[in-house]
């Protein structure tokens, strides 16, 4: 603080206290609300820390804060459909594949900035089994997979098909979609069964 | 007079100590930091805060802070306390569905409302008999075993059924799903708008826009 601030720092202060009511701080405003009101920016240089902070109540509107790379709090206002959220739900609507199977289908979402999980998946299309006399079953599948550094989606009933060649089928895939900045990548475990049904990890991967 | 008083005394502790460490204290006489304010504070504009502790990994009780817009005046910064709250960022809630009319469930009103919350679900178990394949043609049906959620009328609903097939009306267990819808709140997460892609009968292909993240 130098001496021209430390100057105003004083005179508002005396200003703010004379008035009989509260031994309140104004810096750059004469009418303080609180023990310190800052008309204007503040920059700490080192650390802050707050005694009393109140919890989230349910009837209070509320956005997250971060710190940008300038030392700046920012808020993320989720209302505003240009900033950033803390996460994102995109529904994919893949019509016409190669009957029920989409083999790969890229979502062009950046894999080095982003998760991208399925958490829903349907197809909307009667199928049969189109090997062995139709004897095997199947069950849908759908995932998820980085190549060249994008999101992949794989989907398909295995061994079956749509059992009308001419209709167009749509697989609806909803994704979650959420900033790594907010998760953490532990790569594949694989666990070797020893042809048991039961087995554990060695070693949890979160403690 | 007593404030004049208090006041003195803080403008002197700020002279003196001004010499040694500056620092200053509000409403106290004994600074603890560079700038002790012992009570509210309030800041008009932007706040930039040079050295921010980051969280290390064997921190497992931090919380996230929050910035109240409906709070006199504007700006309370609040923690996130999950357990004070009756609605979360991300709310887990399991479903078991008995007593089904066959396999299905065409439209169950979950009663989520769509302008605040986002569903999703996960989880899903299948407890039962099988449904059984029928002749078609030369070939066997599958049907497709469809679980899904879906808004209508502003609200989240649910499908979990094969929309071809039945299970026999003889089947002696019957069938029991269960599942986890978890509901997002849309303060933090952002519902997109649906992105169509036609492949054209292809099995690969591009998605027709990148969703605006």
């Amino acid at each position: 603080m130098d001496f021209k601030n430390l100057l105003l720092f004083v005179v508002i202060f005396y200003s703010t206290t004379t008035s009989g009511l509260y031994a309140q701080v104004g810096i750059n405003t004469v009418t303080p609300r609180k023990t310190l009101e800052v008309g204007g920016t503040v920059k700490i240089s080192d650390s802050l820390t707050i005694k009393e902070i109140h919890a989230l109540k349910d009837d209070d509107t509320s956005t997250f804060l971060i710190q940008d790379n300038n030392n700046f709090i920012n808020i993320m206002d989720v209302s505003n459909p240009t900033q950033a959220a803390l996460g994102y739900i995109q529904e994919y609507l893949i019509v016409n594949p190669n009957l029920d199977w989409v083999l790969d289908f890229d979502t062009q979402v950046n894999a080095q900035q982003y998760v991208l999980n399925i958490i829903s998946a349907n197809f909307d299309r009667e199928l049969v089994m189109n090997t062995s006399g139709g004897v095997n079953s199947s069950i849908p599948y759908s995932s998820a997979f980085i190549r060249n550094n994008t999101w992949h989606i794989i989907a398909d009933y295995p061994v079956a098909n749509n059992r009308n060649k001419s209709e167009i089928g749509t697989w609806t895939i909803t994704t979650l979609i959420y900033s790594k900045d907010l998760s953490k990548q532990f790569g594949t475990v694989e666990i070797p069964m020893n042809n048991n049904t039961t087995g554990s990890a060695t070693a949890p991967i979160i403690h | 007079m007593k404030i004049m008083g208090k006041t003195l005394t803080s403008i002197l502790i700020f002279f003196i100590t001004s010499n040694l460490m500056a620092q200053v204290g509000i409403g106290t006489t004994t600074p603890q930091d560079d700038l002790d304010v012992n009570g509210q504070m309030l800041i008009q504009s932007s706040l930039r805060w040079g050295k921010l502790q980051t969280v290390n990994d064997k921190d497992e009780n931090f919380r996230l802070l929050t910035r109240v817009t409906n709070s006199n005046p504007v700006g309370e910064i609040t923690v996130l306390n999950v357990d004070s709250l009756t609605v979360a960022p991300i709310n887990v809630v399991n479903y078991e569905f008995n007593n089904i009319k066959l396999d299905n469930l065409t439209k169950v009103n979950l009663q989520y409302d769509a302008n605040k919350y986002i569903v999703a679900i996960s989880n899903f178990r299948y407890i039962g008999d099988p449904i059984k394949k029928v002749q078609a043609g030369t070939e066997k049906s599958i049907g497709a075993f469809v679980s899904r959620v879906y808004v209508e009328n502003n609200k989240w609903h649910l499908e979990i059924r094969n929309r071809f097939l039945d299970l026999e009306t003889n089947a002696p267990n019957g069938i029991i799903y269960r599942a986890t819808l978890i509901v997002y709140d849309k303060s933090y997460f952002r519902h997109l708008p649906v992105i169509v892609t036609d492949l054209d009968g292809r099995n690969s292909g591009t998605a027709s826009s990148i969703p605006p993240l």
